[in-house]
């Protein structure tokens, strides 16, 4: 069939001794930037798109696009380690990730860390492979409503994570939405909460948030804690996942891989919302839900199956139609365009090696990447063993390094240091960083897509309903709802029935 | 034994021409190097792009440094200073940017609205002179070539748009040139359309084709795969004249036998103010034997854009920027943004 | 994210400062306040932040001719926040029992090392800043690594040369990027 022999020729593109090189290369360079904190594969790769002039249209993207989804292989290693999200995509897994490593299973953690994000990244391929014209054509019907209706949906998902006390996960919620809205506005183009600073003009960097929120709060609280001079409280155990962890987390692994095959085909979505949303949903399928952000490994499983996902489907819309869903596929559109091959419905007739060739070099990668991974694993969670009072200088110096990487600004870290003391703080009181996160990426999407709607919309709110997808989209969100209201009132009903018998 | 001669003659002729365009490529480099400053320069020449990596500024931006080594022999390294549609890199390369000749940047007139509209009065567009003179192109308009206007022309549309106000539905970009040339078509024919902001080329492209939007404004770089692919047709482009990719396309200047309709981007590289003269008229000295480079012309050629090697002096630059700079400034004070 | 730190169990001197059904007092050991008596100033100051964020959101306009205008979100969530911070004050009437109630620093001297931390982190990104990167990690690093242990300097300041020199090399060499230069030019 086509699409076999297509991928074929592709392998027999890939497999030349220099087109392999670079993709190992590419391999090699991204899992370094995943790991190292605040460098993400953006910054990376406009740094070595130069180097990419000199190669072959097959060679560079394969090395550029090794770089991207390499990042995702890295970037959960330093979330699992020392709760300092490699990019915004790993923030999920510091949740569970972190406090498996803490328990000595950060070996259990990287590997399935590792295998997830293998699996999803090739069985997204597959569908890539087979049904990539028929998704062109989804990408294409994802208008502004749409999109809006995704978002709610990921809203409706944020508030699901809270864990915690409603009303503080709100506030968060709500102060993610403001920090959101600073910078410009999308749709009249006006400054907006930017008190008169010029470097707020395009609002606060989420790198250094990320970072400031994540990580210099727990070398704060690590410092303080002092009573143990190791992050790791016990024994390490489990180099890799035991089978009891494979039988729960092989579904999270198939339904991330799902999820994020969708949300990545979306123009917009991406690695970052899959990751949320797959790690709601596995709260949700969970049997005990109390297990999650104390180290359970579906938390891991499925937010990594789905931003390796998402990463592989971001770029059907790049290479079929030549609609660059986020800014990396964007600059893989324009190292494609210098080299002069104009990405879009004409590539796959025009360019067909080099489409096919990507495409097979994204299987070549992932295998690389895996056989990369695994054997360092023993090597990561050596590092765990290293005294605290050492590593942390070390982890501090690479989080400076990194955020200032992404801007050259050094009003970022001035962000990065500030959030790292609001997250100190805020979390003393039990309050939650990660839907305040999640509503920082969430609103400015939100926002544009509502109000683009409304704009084109000659019947207003109505737009929402008549649209099909709109209108299932909705539903879903509004089901999700219903759900947690019913849930958390079933546990103020209890609790109230349990008060009523002990008095 | 004549005609050993004049064929001896005629080949030593050959080689002569032959060589000539080495022989002025040498020249060129000759001279460049000849103005080379002592000890400049000592590390990478970082050349600014206040827009995301891949982008067609970003793109642009890379080949006029890619052919800038090739002059000099000296690294030229691209860095995007993202953030706020450009503001935050303007405002950091007019007022923090070092004047060692070391910070390049490649900027398009998009610094005019920034300057006159967003600065408030804390830098202003002189503070980056030009060097070099890149290339320029309009604005195109395009329509789905399945969709219910497909067989209109813009001048038709706009009688529609005029005819129920609201119920043409165009792509925009706020706040920026596009926003502010079909207010302007707006202005003059008493049109209405109805403008949907999005955040870039491809987003507007995915709506129209979508059918989320009727017109979507682009550059060519945007557009050409849809264009060659026969998803897209081309409706109208905003510059002085027809583009040389589209032909039988007319200029929304002769869709409305107007003269005054003259939006586009504009390229150029420059330094901020206060360069060492001599370092600044080596990295000028580059630059423009890059963009005389035929090769790097066929390059923009490819991209979508003009390349106008008649302005090759910094004078001449500014005057022509100026210009530009005049006639948005008019329309801003007209339309009331600015006072 | 949940704190899933192990919080201290108020010892013996501090137990026996609790007012029956008022709030516990400061313990002696200067750990600070108990966290029901600093809670209330967070949610004050959510009701600040969020009357700030409704101001600069009506001023900015919050519904428009084609629905919501620029503000409507910021004054969304200022109000929220205000609201939150307002009900959480209203309900925190409840004293709670001194197990469930920590003091703000989880152990004695807590407090001076955290806040050496941070001024440390104040002072590494401002020395970046002005310094460069390679002076900076040299000056602070010594007195960072020494914060938690007391480790000898000179073991601070060898692990702190092989610490730069390694990240310098990485991000610096191996990735191209130019570090933060000093007015020593590196």
């Amino acid at each position: 069939m086509e699409a076999l022999d297509g991928l074929l020729g592709g392998l027999g593109v890939i497999l030349s001794p220099e087109n392999l090189y670079y993709c190992f290369i590419g391999s090699v360079i991204g899992t370094l930037i995943g790991v190292l904190p605040g460098i993400g594969p953006l910054a990376a790769l406009s740094l070595l798109m130069p180097v990419t002039f000199t190669l072959t249209p097959v060679a560079s993207i394969a090395m550029l696009a090794a770089m991207f989804y390499g990042a995702m292989y890295g970037g959960s290693t330093t979330s699992i380690l020392v709760n300092i999200p490699g990019e915004a995509a790993s923030v999920v897994t510091c949740l569970d990730g972190y406090q498996m490593a803490r328990q000595g299973r950060a070996g259990a953690a990287l590997g399935m860390a590792a295998i997830g994000s293998f699996v999803a990244g090739t069985i997204s391929l597959v569908a890539l492979t087979f049904f990539s014209p028929m998704l062109a054509d989804v990408a294409l019907r994802f208008g502004p409503p749409e999109y809006c209706a995704l978002m709610v949906l990921g809203l409706v998902c944020t508030i699901m994570m809270i864990q915690g006390s409603a009303i503080k996960g709100v506030i968060m919620i709500a102060l993610g939405f403001a920090c959101g809205a600073v910078g410009l506005d999308t749709v009249n183009g006006m400054e907006r909460l930017t008190f008169d600073l010029p470097e707020l003009a395009g609002g606060v960097d989420l790198v250094a948030v990320v970072i400031g929120l994540y990580g210099i709060s727990e070398i704060l609280f690590n410092v303080e804690q002092m009573a143990k001079n190791e992050i790791v409280q016990g024994r390490i155990r489990d180099l890799m996942p035991t089978r009891k962890d494979w039988a729960a987390s092989w579904k999270p692994i198939v339904r991330g891989s799902g999820l994020g095959f969708l949300l990545g085909v979306v123009p917009g979505g991406g690695p970052v919302t899959a990751s949320f949303m797959s790690y709601a949903l596995e709260r949700r399928m969970a049997r005990d839900a109390s297990r999650f952000g104390k180290g359970a490994i579906e938390g891991v499983a499925g937010p990594e199956s789905a931003n390796n996902s998402a990463v592989s489907s971001g770029m059907i819309p790049l290479l079929t139609l030549g609609l660059p869903g986020n800014a990396v596929t964007a600059l893989l559109m324009g190292a494609l365009i210098i080299q002069g091959v104009q990405p879009g419905p004409t590539m796959i007739t025009q360019h067909a090696d080099v489409f096919w060739g990507v495409i097979a070099s994204m299987y070549v990668g992932n295998v690389i990447l895996l056989i990369l991974n695994l054997p360092m694993i023993g090597l990561w969670v050596q590092l765990l063993k290293v005294p605290y009072a050492i590593l942390f200088p070390v982890i501090l110096l690479l989080a400076v390094v990194g955020t200032y990487s992404s801007n050259k600004n050094f009003f970022d870290l001035c962000v990065m240091l500030g959030f790292g003391v609001f997250g100190y703080v805020l979390r003393k009181f039990r309050y939650e960083m990660s839907p305040f996160v999640l509503a920082l990426v969430l609103a400015p999407l939100l926002e544009q897509s509502l109000r683009q709607s409304l704009v084109m919309s000659p019947d207003g709110f109505g737009i929402f309903i008549s649209r099909p997808l709109t209108a299932v989209l909705l539903a879903c969100s509004l089901l999700l709802v219903l759900v947690i209201v019913a849930g958390r009132m079933r546990k103020v009903f209890f609790r109230k029935t349990d008060q009523g018998d002990l008095s | 034994m004549r005609k050993m001669i004049a064929a001896f003659a005629a080949a030593a002729t050959l080689c002569a021409v032959s060589s000539l365009p080495v022989q002025a490529a040498d020249d060129t480099r000759a001279r460049i190097e000849s103005l080379k400053p002592k000890d400049f320069p000592a590390e990478p020449i970082e050349v600014n792009v206040v827009y995301p990596a891949g982008g067609g500024m970003d793109i642009n931006a890379r080949l006029a440094a890619k052919y800038f080594e090739k002059w000099t022999g000296a690294q030229a390294i691209v860095n995007n200073r993202t953030g706020g549609a450009g503001l935050v890199g303007h405002t950091y390369l007019a007022n923090q940017a070092p004047n060692d000749g070391y910070t390049v940047a490649v900027i398009a007139n998009l610094i005019f609205a920034d300057s006159m509209l967003r600065a408030h009065g804390r830098w202003d567009y002189n503070k980056l002179e030009p060097i070099a003179f890149l290339n320029y192109e309009g604005i195109n308009l395009v329509v789905s070539a399945d969709g219910p206007y497909r067989d209109k022309s813009f001048k038709e549309m706009v009688q529609l748009a005029k005819e129920k106000p609201g119920t043409v539905r165009i792509s925009m970009l706020p706040g920026t040139m596009f926003e502010y040339m079909v207010e302007q078509v707006e202005q003059v024919t008493g049109a209405k359309f109805l403008k949907v902001p999005f955040q870039g080329g491809a987003p507007s492209v995915t709506a129209l084709l979508g059918g989320n939007v009727d017109i979507a404004l682009g550059f060519y770089g945007e557009i050409r795969s849809f264009l060659e692919a026969g998803k897209l047709k081309p409706v109208g482009v905003s510059s002085s004249e027809r583009s040389p990719f589209m032909k039988d396309t007319p200029t929304v200047n002769e869709s409305l036998g107007r003269k005054d309709i003259v939006w586009g981007a504009t390229r150029w590289v420059a330094v901020p103010a206060g360069v060492a003269p001599d370092r600044r008229a080596y990295l000028a000295a580059g630059f423009n034997a890059a963009v005389r480079d035929p090769e790097l012309q066929e390059e923009f050629r490819k991209l979508g854009t003009v390349v106008d090697t008649s302005l090759d002096s910094p004078e001449k630059i500014k005057k022509h920027l100026d210009d530009l700079a005049a006639m948005e400034r008019e329309f801003y004070q007209k339309t009331g943004r600015l006072k | 994210m949940t704190n899933n730190h192990p919080s201290a169990i108020p010892d013996g001197k501090a137990l026996h400062a609790i007012v029956p059904g008022g709030v516990s007092a400061v313990p002696a050991d200067g750990r600070g306040p108990a966290l029901s008596r600093l809670e209330p100033w967070v949610d004050i100051a959510w009701i600040a932040v969020g009357s700030i964020l409704c101001f600069y959101a009506s001023r900015l306009g919050v519904w428009g001719p084609s629905g919501p205008d620029s503000g409507f979100f910021p004054m969304i969530s200022g109000a929220i926040i205000l609201v939150g911070g307002g009900v959480q004050l209203l309900a925190a009437r409840r004293p709670r029992p001194a197990a469930e109630d920590p003091p703000f620093w989880d152990q004695a001297g807590a407090s001076r090392r955290v806040l050496a931390l941070l001024a440390g982190m104040v002072a590494l990104i401002l020395l970046v800043r002005y310094a460069g990167f390679v002076i900076a990690s040299l000056a602070m690093m010594p007195f960072l690594l020494r914060q938690v242990e007391k480790r000898s300097w000179l073991y601070a300041v060898t692990v702190a040369i092989v610490a730069t020199a390694i990240v310098h090399l990485l991000f610096g060499k191996l990735l191209g990027m130019q570090m933060p230069r000093g007015p020593l030019g590196f």
